[in-house]
C-alpha cells in the first residue's frame, strides 16, 4: 500500500485530508510541524510521496523539503498551502519540490494530482 | 473612492486630536477621553479574544464533523458488507438446492422408469404363471393317469384272486402298484394346491399390491419434485432480491462517499479562516503602535504629525499586501489547472 507523508499544523487540514486519502486506499502518516516531520524520516520513516504545508511553526515547509531532499532524494514532495510569493515558490521549486497546491484543495483533485505523480499508486 | 478602512484610520486620529486638543485646554476632561482610549484598547482585546474563541470552536466542530463523516462511512461500508456475506450465504444455499433439486430429479426418473420394469418383471411373471399352470395341467395328467393305474391294480388284484395260488405275487405286485397310484394322485393333489396358492399370491396380491406401492411413490416423487422447484424458485427470487439491494446499497454508497468527500473539502477551509484571524492581530497590533506614537506626540504638544499620519495611511494597504501573500482561495480556483497561480501546479 502507498503510504503519503502529510505535515501540517492544522489539526483540521490533516484529519481530512487523511480520511480523504484512506478512503481512496492510502495508508498515511503524519506530522504536526517540520521538526516533528523530518525526526520522523530519521528514524526511518520512507514514504512513496510527501505534501507539506509552508508555514508551519519550529520549522516552516521550505526548510523541510531542503532537510529531506537530503535523506530522501527522489521521493516527490507536493507543497499545500496558502502562500501566494513567487519566492517561496520558487525557492520550493530550486529545492527539489515536485508541485504546488493551494489550499484548500478537493479530495477528487488531490487524488488526481497524486496518481500523476505517483503512476503505480 | 476612499477605502473604508483608510476613512476609519482618518476618522480615528482626528478624533483624537479632538480628544487630545480638549485635555490641554483648562478644565477638560482629560481623565474621560483617555479612558476612551483605554476603553478603544481594551475592546481590541476583547475583539480578538472572541475572533480566537471563534477559531477554537470552527476547530472542534471541523475535527468533530471529520469524526462522524469518517464514523458514517464505517457504518456504511459495515452494511455492504454484511449484504455481502449473505448474498454469498443464499448463493451456497441456492448450491445446496440445487443439488438437492438433481438427485430429487434422478429419483423421480427412477421412479418414472419403474412401471415400465415392472410391465416388463409382470410379462415375465406371467410367462412365468404360464409355465406354472401347465405344470398343473400336468398334475391333472399325472392324476388321471394315478386314477388309471389304481383301476387296472384293481382288476389286476381281482385277476390275481381269480388265479388263486399261483397268482398271489401278482396280487402283492398289484397292491403295490395301487398304493403307488395313490400316492401319486395325492402328491398331484398336493403340488395342484401349492400351485394354485403360488398363482393366487402372484397374480392376485403381489402384482396389485406392488403396482399400487409404485404409482404410489412415482405420485410421491412428482411431488417431491414439485416442492424442489418451488424451493429452487423462490432462492432464485431470494438471490435476485438480493442482487437488486446490493446494486441499490453499492449505488447508495458511491453517492454517500461522493458526499463524504465534499464535506470533508469543507472542513479543509476552517484552515483557512483560521489564517485570515490569525493575520488580523498582527495589524491590530500596528495601528496600536500608530495611536500610541500620536497619543504620545500630542501629549508632548507637538502637533506635527506628518509622520504618524503617514503611518496611519500606510496600514491599510500595508494589511492588504500583507493579504495578497496568501492566495485567495476562489482567484486561484479561476486559473485553468496546471499553469502558474492555478489551484494545483506540478514543476
Amino acid at each position: 500500500m502507498t503510504t503519503i507523508f502529510l505535515v501540517d499544523d492544522s489539526a483540521t487540514m490533516l484529519m481530512s485530508l487523511k480520511t480523504t486519502l484512506e478512503i481512496s486506499g492510502f495508508k498515511v502518516e503524519t506530522a504536526g510541524d517540520g521538526e516533528q516531520a523530518l525526526a520522523k524520516v530519521k528514524n526511518g520513516l520512507k514514504p512513496e510521496l510527501i505534501i507539506t504545508d509552508i508555514n508551519m511553526p519550529k520549522m516552516d515547509g521550505i526548510e523541510l523539503i531542503r532537510q529531506v531532499r537530503k535523506l530522501l532524494r527522489f521521493t516527490p514532495i507536493l507543497t499545500l498551502t496558502t502562500e501566494s510569493q513567487q519566492a517561496k515558490r520558487d525557492e520550493a521549486k530550486k529545492l527539489g519540490a515536485s508541485g504546488w497546491m493551494v489550499k484548500p484543495v478537493s479530495g477528487a483533485d488531490l487524488v488526481k494530482v497524486i496518481r500523476q505523480v505517483l503512476p503505480g499508486a | 473612492m476612499t477605502h473604508p478602512r483608510t476613512s476609519f484610520v482618518a476618522w480615528l486620529m482626528r478624533w483624537l486630536r479632538r480628544c487630545l486638543r480638549r485635555a490641554d485646554s483648562p478644565g477638560a476632561g482629560s481623565a474621560a477621553d483617555c479612558a476612551a482610549v483605554t476603553g478603544l484598547r481594551s475592546l481590541d482585546q476583547q475583539m480578538v479574544t472572541q475572533l480566537g474563541r471563534a477559531v477554537g470552536l470552527s476547530e472542534q466542530s471541523a475535527l468533530q464533523l471529520v469524526s462522524e463523516v469518517s464514523g458514517l462511512r464505517v457504518l456504511s461500508s459495515r452494511l455492504v458488507d454484511y449484504l455481502a456475506h449473505a448474498h454469498k450465504q443464499s448463493e451456497a444455499m441456492q448450491g445446496g438446492i440445487e443439488q438437492n433439486s438433481l438427485i430429487v430429479k434422478e429419483l423421480a426418473t427412477f421412479v418414472q422408469t419403474l412401471p415400465q420394469q415392472i410391465a416388463q418383471e409382470r410379462d415375465q411373471l406371467k410367462l412365468l404363471m404360464r409355465e406354472v399352470k401347465s405344470l398343473a395341467e400336468m398334475t391333472d395328467s399325472i392324476r388321471a393317469i394315478a386314477r388309471q393305474t389304481e383301476i387296472l391294480a384293481i382288476n389286476a388284484a381281482i385277476e390275481a384272486a381269480r388265479a388263486g395260488e399261483s397268482g398271489r405275487g401278482f396280487a402283492v405286485l398289484a397292491g403295490e402298484v395301487r398304493r403307488l397310484a395313490t400316492q401319486s394322485n395325492e402328491s398331484a393333489v398336493k403340488i395342484n394346491r401349492d400351485i394354485t396358492r403360488l398363482v393366487n399370491t402372484v397374480e392376485v396380491n403381489y402384482s396389485g399390491e406392488f403396482e399400487a406401492r409404485t404409482r404410489h411413490n412415482e405420485a410421491e416423487a412428482e411431488r417431491l419434485g414439485g416442492l424442489t422447484r418451488q424451493l429452487d424458485e423462490s432462492y432464485v427470487d431470494m438471490r435476485q432480491f438480493y442482487s437488486m439491494l446490493m446494486t441499490a446499497i453499492t449505488q447508495h454508497n458511491t453517492e454517500l462517499d461522493h458526499g463524504i468527500g465534499l464535506l470533508l473539502d469543507t472542513a479543509q477551509y476552517q484552515d483557512v479562516f483560521k489564517q485570515i484571524v490569525d493575520r488580523v492581530q498582527p495589524a491590530i497590533d500596528s495601528r496600536n503602535v500608530v495611536l500610541a506614537d500620536l497619543i504620545a506626540r500630542l501629549r508632548a504638544g507637538q502637533h506635527d504629525t506628518a509622520e504618524i499620519d503617514a503611518r496611519a495611511a500606510a496600514l491599510t494597504p500595508d494589511y492588504l499586501a500583507a493579504e495578497a501573500l496568501h492566495r485567495d482561495p476562489d482567484a486561484a480556483a479561476a486559473v485553468a489547472p496546471g499553469a502558474p497561480g492555478a489551484r494545483i501546479e506540478l514543476f
